[in-house]
C-alpha cells in the first residue's frame, strides 16, 4: 500500500537515485527542482490530508524560504549556510506560518475562508517580493549563489556541479519524508486526523485543537521554506512567479493528482506533474496547460484520492485476489 | 460544598430570546452515582446537559465542579477537567477504526506507552474486542454508542454526561448498557448523568431520577418515588405506557 509500506518508498527513492546514473544533462539538472517540488507537495499534503486544512500559501512560503536564503547569503556570506542556515529558513518557515496559523485558527476561520485567507498570504508575499526591488530585485529576481557544504573555511562537498547536488537534495528530500512521515504515525497526527475526521469530538475529549493545527501549519510552513531555500540555491535563482497564485494552485494540483493522504503520493505527483508541465509546454506551449487541467479535473472526479489512490485499491482488488 | 459531591448547579437558568429552556434548577450529583433525567420533548434536558459540557453558557446561575465554578471554561476546558459528553447522534471518527477511536481519545491523558493496556481494558468494558479494526462508521448503532462511552472512558472523565444512549438499540444490547452503566459508577468510580426515555432501562438502572417540565425542576428521587408521583404520570409517564 502507497501510504503504509515501506517498499514503495525505497522503490521511489532507489528509482530516483538511479538516474544520474543513466541520464546526463539536463535530465540531472532539472529533476532535483522537481524533487524539491516533491518536497513541497508533502509539506501541503501533511496539513490536506491528514487534518483537512487545505492552504493555498504553500508557495508563499517557499518564495521565504528562497528570499530569505538568498539574502542570508548575500548580506551574511560568512555564517554557514548549508547547516545554520538551513535552520535558520526551517525556524523562519515554521514562525510565520505558525503566526499566519495561530490567528486564523484561533479566530475559527476555516475550510473555504482559510482557502482564501492563505492564498491572499501567496498574493501579499508576491506583492512585496515585487515592491521591496531594493532587497529582492524586483520582477527581475535575485540572484543566489549555489552553496556547499563546509565546516569552517573547508569545503566538505563542492556542491558547484550537478551530480552532487542532485544526490543531496535527493537526501534530504528522503530525510523530509521520513521527518513527516515520522510526525504523521505519531500523536500529532492522529490527532490531526482526529481534527479532519470531527473537531467537535476532538475539542468535547479536551483537545485544544488551534493548537494541533496551528503546530502543523507551522511545521508545513518550515519544510515548504526548507524546499524554497534549496530552490534558490540550486537555480541559482528566485522570482516573484514561485510566491504567486499560479504556483500556489500548482502545487494544489500536485497534491491533488498525487494523492493529499500520502505523503509518497504527494511527493510524486510534484515530480511527475512538474515533469509533464515541462515536457508539455515545450510540444505544445499554447495547451498545456488545458491538457493539465483536464487532468486535474478528472483526477477530482473519478479519483478523488489521486495516484495514491489508485495504487491503493489496486493492490487491495490484488490482495484480495490472491 | 459537601466533599462527596461532584457537581452542583444553582439557580441554572437558559434563555433563547425569551423562551426560557432551563429555570431556577438547583441540583446536586453525589460522586460514583446514577442520575437519569426525564421528562417530555421539550422539557429542558439535552439543554441542560449542554450547559455542564459548556456547549451553552448558562443565562444566569452558577455551575459548580469539583469545588470550582465552570460557568467561564469552554468545552475542551470542561472536558480537562473530567466533564464527557456522549452525543444523542453518536459522534464518533467515522472514517478510523474503533482502535483508532480509543488511541485517540487515550491519548489525551496517557502516553503511547500505556496506550496497549488502555485501549484493550477499554474495548473489554465496552465489548467492542472483535471489532477492533472495523471502521468505526460500520458498526451497528448500538455499537457506536458503546464506541462514543469508550471515548468518554479513555479520557478519564469523571463525569459522564450521556444524552440518550439506548436510542436505536436491542433489547439486549440496551441490558448490556444497563450493566455497562452500573458498572462504570461502581467499579470504575464514574458519576452519571443520563437523558433517556426508555423507562425499562431507567428501572433497571435503579438510579436518583430527576423529571424536569418546561425547563423546571419538577420532581426528584428513585423510581419507586417517580413511578408512585401521579403528578409526573400525568406529564410523562402516563403517555409513555
Amino acid at each position: 500500500m502507497f501510504k503504509n509500506n515501506s517498499y514503495h518508498f525505497i522503490i521511489i527513492f532507489g528509482l530516483l537515485a538511479l538516474v544520474p546514473l543513466f541520464f546526463k544533462g539536463y535530465t540531472v539538472f532539472i529533476l532535483p527542482q522537481y524533487i524539491l517540488f516533491g518536497i513541497l507537495a508533502m509539506s501541503l499534503a501533511f496539513i490536506w490530508g491528514n487534518a483537512g486544512i487545505l492552504s493555498f500559501g504553500q508557495a508563499s512560503f517557499f518564495a521565504i524560504g528562497g528570499y530569505a536564503f538568498g539574502l542570508l547569503l548575500k548580506f551574511y556570506p560568512e555564517i554557514n549556510h548549508f547547516f545554520l542556515g538551513s535552520l535558520i529558513i526551517l525556524f523562519l518557515g515554521f514562525v510565520i506560518a505558525a503566526i499566519t496559523g495561530y490567528f486564523l485558527f484561533s479566530a475559527g476561520v476555516k475550510s473555504t475562508y482559510f482557502v482564501l485567507a492563505t492564498l491572499a498570504l501567496s498574493i501579499l508575499t508576491e506583492q512585496l517580493a515585487v515592491t521591496k526591488s531594493n532587497l529582492t530585485g524586483g520582477w527581475n529576481g535575485l540572484f543566489v549563489d549555489r552553496i556547499n557544504i563546509t565546516i569552517g573555511d573547508f569545503i566538505l562537498v563542492d556542491l558547484g556541479g550537478d551530480f552532487k547536488i542532485f544526490y543531496l537534495i535527493l537526501a534530504i528530500a528522503l530525510l523530509s519524508y521520513l521527518a513527516l512521515n515520522f510526525l504523521e504515525k505519531n500523536k500529532i497526527g492522529k490527532v490531526l486526523k482526529g481534527i479532519r475526521e470531527n473537531e467537535d469530538r476532538m475539542l468535547a475529549l479536551g483537545y485544544k485543537t488551534s493548537f494541533y493545527k496551528t503546530l502543523a501549519f507551522g511545521i508545513s510552513g518550515a519544510f515548504a521554506a526548507l524546499a524554497g531555500a534549496l530552490y534558490a540555491t540550486h537555480a541559482n535563482f528566485i522570482s516573484p512567479s514561485v510566491a504567486g497564485v499560479l504556483f500556489s494552485t500548482e502545487v494544489v494540483v500536485w497534491v491533488a493528482i498525487g494523492g493529499r493522504y500520502s505523503l509518497l503520493g504527494a511527493f510524486a505527483g510534484g515530480i511527475i506533474v512538474s515533469f509533464l508541465s515541462n515536457y508539455l509546454s515545450t510540444i505544445t506551449p499554447e495547451y498545456w496547460q488545458l491538457f493539465l487541467g483536464i487532468v486535474f479535473i478528472i483526477t477530482i472526479i473519478f479519483f478523488k484520492d489521486g495516484l495514491a489512490g489508485i495504487f491503493k485499491s489496486n493492490l487491495k482488488i490484488r490482495n484480495s485476489n490472491g | 460544598m459537601d466533599d462527596n459531591i461532584l457537581l452542583e448547579v444553582s439557580n441554572l437558568t437558559k434563555s433563547f430570546q425569551g423562551f426560557v429552556a432551563n429555570e431556577n434548577l438547583n441540583l446536586k450529583f453525589r460522586k460514583n452515582e446514577i442520575n437519569c433525567i426525564i421528562g417530555p420533548n421539550g422539557a429542558g434536558k439535552t439543554t441542560f446537559i449542554s450547559l455542564i459540557s459548556g456547549h451553552l453558557q448558562p443565562t444566569k446561575g452558577d455551575i459548580v465542579f469539583k469545588n470550582q465554578s465552570i460557568n467561564k471554561l469552554d468545552v475542551m476546558k470542561r472536558a480537562e477537567l473530567g466533564i464527557a459528553r456522549k452525543f444523542q447522534t453518536p459522534s464518533v471518527f467515522s472514517n478510523l477504526t474503533v482502535l483508532e477511536n480509543l488511541e485517540l481519545a487515550i491519548l489525551k491523558k496517557k502516553q503511547s506507552s500505556s496506550l496497549k493496556e488502555t485501549v484493550n481494558r477499554t474495548l473489554e468494558l465496552i465489548k467492542l474486542e472483535n471489532e477492533k479494526n472495523t471502521l468505526s462508521q460500520n458498526l451497528s448503532h448500538g455499537q457506536r454508542q458503546w464506541l462514543e462511552i469508550g471515548l468518554l472512558l479513555g479520557i478519564d472523565a469523571e463525569l459522564l454526561l450521556i444524552d440518550e444512549p439506548t436510542a436505536g438499540m436491542t433489547e439486549s444490547e440496551t441490558a448490556a448498557t444497563s450493566n455497562l452503566i452500573k458498572d462504570l459508577a461502581k467499579n470504575y468510580n464514574k458519576t452519571v448523568i443520563i437523558i433517556e426515555h426508555d423507562i425499562a432501562f431507567i428501572k433497571d438502572l435503579n438510579s436518583n431520577i430527576i423529571v424536569l417540565h418546561l425547563g423546571k425542576l419538577f420532581a426528584q428521587g428513585n423510581y419507586k418515588d417517580i413511578s408512585n408521583n401521579s403528578e409526573v404520570k400525568d406529564i410523562y409517564l402516563g403517555n409513555e405506557k
